[in-house]
């Protein structure tokens, strides 16, 4: 040990450094690791992942009507947890999306058919990445990936800031416009901790949307993706999305 | 001039106010922190709990049959059965609980059915669809089929 009264400046700023991080140790939050138990639902026996059969959706918008009634999602058009887009690609490889009041009044028929190459409905919604650039943007710790693998918006933290939104890759966020927090789908965290599944996938009438738990090897999500050749949106972003698209098209993005 | 200070005194007086500085900050994020915060992750655990708890609106896919027992054996035997009974009446949790307090919605007209089942060049081409112009505009859908046990009126084969 140095004489106390004769530092050099390097044993000085050393000596400091030491004991401002002996004091930040002290202080530093302990991790919890149990993660059982909130009303009997188990969070470590779930990782909820989700399927979308999209030659199976005719694009009747009873899934985003249900998740507006479920989920109290303001009325007006443009405020969406999930919606439907219709891709239309005509001759000379242009494509046109159009996603009319989110798809929830139907879609009138294409007008110009003489052109058409192919038409498809895509439901949208959140992709509850792996990796989701939402939460990683987020300054305050308002948003965040559940231990059963779900993104959820603490909007009691939430500062409306708006950076999430402008992260996610899939234009999956929008901000409330009464609340002003932040807000997106939550897979209906609701009911599917209650054994019920989301609005969306009880309201579709052709069994478009799967949902189920990956940990479990029989569960629709499951057999889905174990059924189909099914594929994730922007994969070459890294997000690792937990929505399985089966029967996309290239120009899906 | 008064005497110049030691390099004991020095470093006392620095530490001091490193220790005054680190104690205010540990006690702002005491005060500031929620206790759950960082229970499971970089966020406040109860929010979990708070997710979870938000009203529903929809009741449970099996609600139904335990008072609609005929609409249901029906339903469930029919081309219909992939469509849920509050796709078509409402969400109707509430209606469970206490079936005074909201009533099934019951649509009528040709709008609704049309929904699913008007001529679209985008839907897949084996889902039954109509033209609503030609397939009998002056009529409503359920005056020939029902849509409990969708399908051909007799007499069309």
């Amino acid at each position: 040990m140095a004489d106390m009264n004769n530092l050099s400046r390097r044993e000085f700023l050393g000596l400091s450094l030491k004991s401002i991080m002996a004091l930040m140790a002290l202080g530093f939050p302990k991790k919890l690791l149990a993660m059982t138990g909130l009303d009997g639902y188990k969070m470590e026996e779930h990782l909820w992942g989700y399927g979308i059969d999209v030659d199976k959706c005719i694009g009747c918008g009873r899934c985003v009507d249900a998740c507006k009634v479920e989920n109290n999602v303001p009325d007006e058009p443009f405020f969406f947890r999930t919606w439907v887009e219709r891709y239309a690609e005509r001759k000379g490889e242009k494509v046109e999306v159009d996603s009319p009041n989110g798809g929830r009044d139907g879609f009138p028929d294409l007008k110009n058919k003489k052109e058409l190459v192919k038409s498809f409905f895509v439901p949208k919604i959140c992709n509850h990445c792996e990796h989701p650039p939402c939460v990683q943007v987020c300054p305050v710790g308002a948003t965040y990936k559940s231990p059963d693998g779900v993104v959820l918006v603490d909007p009691g933290y939430c500062i409306g800031c708006r950076y999430c939104i402008q992260a996610c890759p899939y234009g999956a966020r929008y901000l409330h416009p009464k609340k002003h927090v932040a807000d997106k789908c939550t897979f209906c965290y609701q009911r599917i901790t209650k054994g019920l599944e989301p609005a969306c996938v009880q309201a579709c009438p052709t069994k478009t949307r799967i949902f189920g738990n990956l940990k479990d090897g029989n569960s629709p999500i499951n057999k889905f993706i174990k059924a189909k050749k099914v594929l994730v949106l922007k994969p070459d972003l890294g997000t690792r999305p937990k929505i399985f698209y089966s029967g996309i098209d290239k120009e899906v993005r | 001039m008064s005497k110049p200070i030691s390099d004991y005194e020095h470093i006392k007086r620095l530490l001091i106010i490193i220790v005054m500085v680190v104690a205010g900050f540990i006690a702002a994020r005491t005060m500031f922190v929620p206790k759950d915060f960082g229970e499971y992750g970089h966020y406040r655990g109860g929010s979990l709990e708070e997710n979870m708890s938000r009203p529903l609106n929809y009741a449970g896919s099996g609600a139904c049959a335990d008072c609609h027992e005929n609409k249901h054996t029906l339903w469930s035997k029919s081309k219909h059965k992939t469509v849920n009974c509050q796709t078509c009446h409402g969400a109707l949790l509430k209606h469970t609980e206490d079936p005074t307090s909201i009533k099934p919605r019951k649509p009528a007209g040709r709008d609704f059915c049309l929904l699913c089942h008007g001529k679209n060049v985008s839907k897949p081409t084996h889902f039954p669809q109509i033209d609503p112009g030609s397939h009998n505009p002056d009529l409503n859908c359920a005056d020939c089929h029902n849509p409990h046990e969708p399908k051909p009126p007799a007499g069309d084969g």
